[in-house]
């Protein structure tokens, strides 16, 4: 694959430039990024400066294209790398694509599970996974794919097994994170996943998420019920 | 007289619904695991507030954590006369009174889990259940300190830092 990569590169200009947007509007339905960067390269195409962009441009979408999954390196750090002076990206939100390694701490989440349901009131090896990503990955990045593993309903076991064992993180992201997550997981329709937000509610307590509790309107009487008695005891302490 | 067990009631709703017979494949596999053919049941009395407790009492009182606790109680002359075999045994819990309050249903094979796991679905649906929440559970426990029958010692050493800053602030 970087093989191919280098032989694009080295093509005419004019193929380049043809290459890099075909690349682009292949790249743009999933990645904001190469949209922005094929739009800047057509605005500029009558300037001197748009050969050495459509260059640029063609970097950028290699790197994006081929060398993302080699390299497992972030959108953020290509674009910087290649359009240092052009573009300026602090406003970019990144949206990384699934790497290796968040396959990687999906299926030992996955597996966790699989071979030992979470129980109430029991140590899980999940628990040791999540800490040992927080502290040898990028914690914005674990944080990223737990609520993803946390919000999936269409593995609702998984993720509300998910959602329990990040309950017992007392400090586990901010506030507001914690709020959002539990926000979210009270909104999507599978029963199990709504009681682990509940639960989740429970162990992390404080003001807003109270609100966010004492604001849902649960279907089901007897999680309604669990989740008043929730709201009550987070009043009370 | 009832049985009481610790369940995960959300296990048991995802085809209440749409198959009312229906006993979901993993509340059977993950509420009703087996250890040597065997069951662990708490007897419950009649199930009033104070029977309740004191099972929520003897299971949270050996955990590692704490956490909230939901239990099932059972008809226990329904259980023997599905030909289920019972006996007493000694429990685990810290809990001296409550030891021999524990029974196992033994000698389980498929069929007569299924019919275990029907007689749980069945004291579901008449709302024969409860949930203790992690507030709750560690009232218990603290009233259990105070009344003696309990030592914070007999404790899991994060559920009695817990438990002793509870007693504290009382």
């Amino acid at each position: 694959m970087q093989i191919d990569a280098h032989m694009m590169s080295s093509q005419t200009t004019a193929h380049s430039t043809e290459v890099s947007r075909d690349m682009s509007r292949q790249q743009a339905d999933s990645n904001g990024h190469l949209f922005l960067v094929s739009t800047v390269s057509s605005s500029l195409a009558s300037t001197e400066a748009a050969a050495r962009l459509d260059w640029l441009t063609i970097r950028v979408a290699e790197n994006l294209y081929f060398n993302r999954a080699v390299t497992d390196r972030s959108d953020r750090t290509i674009f910087a790398n290649v359009l240092p002076a052009l573009i300026d990206i602090s406003g970019f939100t990144e949206r990384k694509a699934p790497s290796n390694s968040s396959n990687r701490f999906f299926g030992e989440l996955f597996s966790s599970f699989e071979s030992e349901p979470i129980e109430d009131g029991s140590d899980h090896p999940s628990e040791l996974i999540v800490q040992n990503a927080l502290i040898t990955e990028r914690g914005e990045s674990v944080l990223h794919c737990l609520r993803d593993f946390s919000l999936n309903e269409s593995q609702p076991s998984f993720s509300s097994s998910v959602i329990r064992c990040l309950a017992r993180f007392s400090d586990l992201g901010s506030n507001s994170w914690r709020t959002e997550l539990i926000s979210r997981a009270l909104r999507l329709s599978d029963v199990q996943i709504r009681d682990a937000a509940v639960q989740a509610a429970e162990h992390w307590g404080g003001e807003s998420i109270r609100n966010v509790l004492s604001q849902h309107q649960e279907p089901i009487p007897w999680l309604r019920k669990y989740a008043d008695d929730v709201v009550r005891d987070l009043t009370e302490y | 007289m009832f049985l009481g067990r610790s369940i995960r009631r959300s296990k048991w709703e995802s085809l209440i619904d749409s198959q009312p017979d229906g006993i979901p494949a993993d509340a059977v596999t993950d509420d009703l695991k087996t250890q040597g053919n065997t069951l662990s049941f708490w007897k419950c009395g009649k199930a009033e507030i104070s029977d309740i407790n004191d099972v929520v009492l003897a299971i949270s009182a050996c955990r590692e954590k704490l956490e909230k606790v939901e239990m099932v109680w059972i008809d226990h002359q329904e259980l023997e006369s599905s030909g289920q075999e019972l006996i007493h045994s000694i429990g685990v819990t810290p809990v001296q009174d409550l030891v021999n309050q524990h029974i196992d249903v033994c000698r389980l094979d498929y069929r007569r889990l299924g019919g275990l796991a029907q007689q749980i679905f069945s004291s579901i649906t008449a709302e024969r259940y409860t949930t203790v929440t992690r507030a709750g559970v560690k009232k218990l426990l603290a009233a259990a300190v105070r009344q003696g029958r309990l030592r914070t010692d007999d404790l899991k050493e994060r559920v009695q830092s817990e438990i002793k800053g509870l007693l504290d602030s009382l």
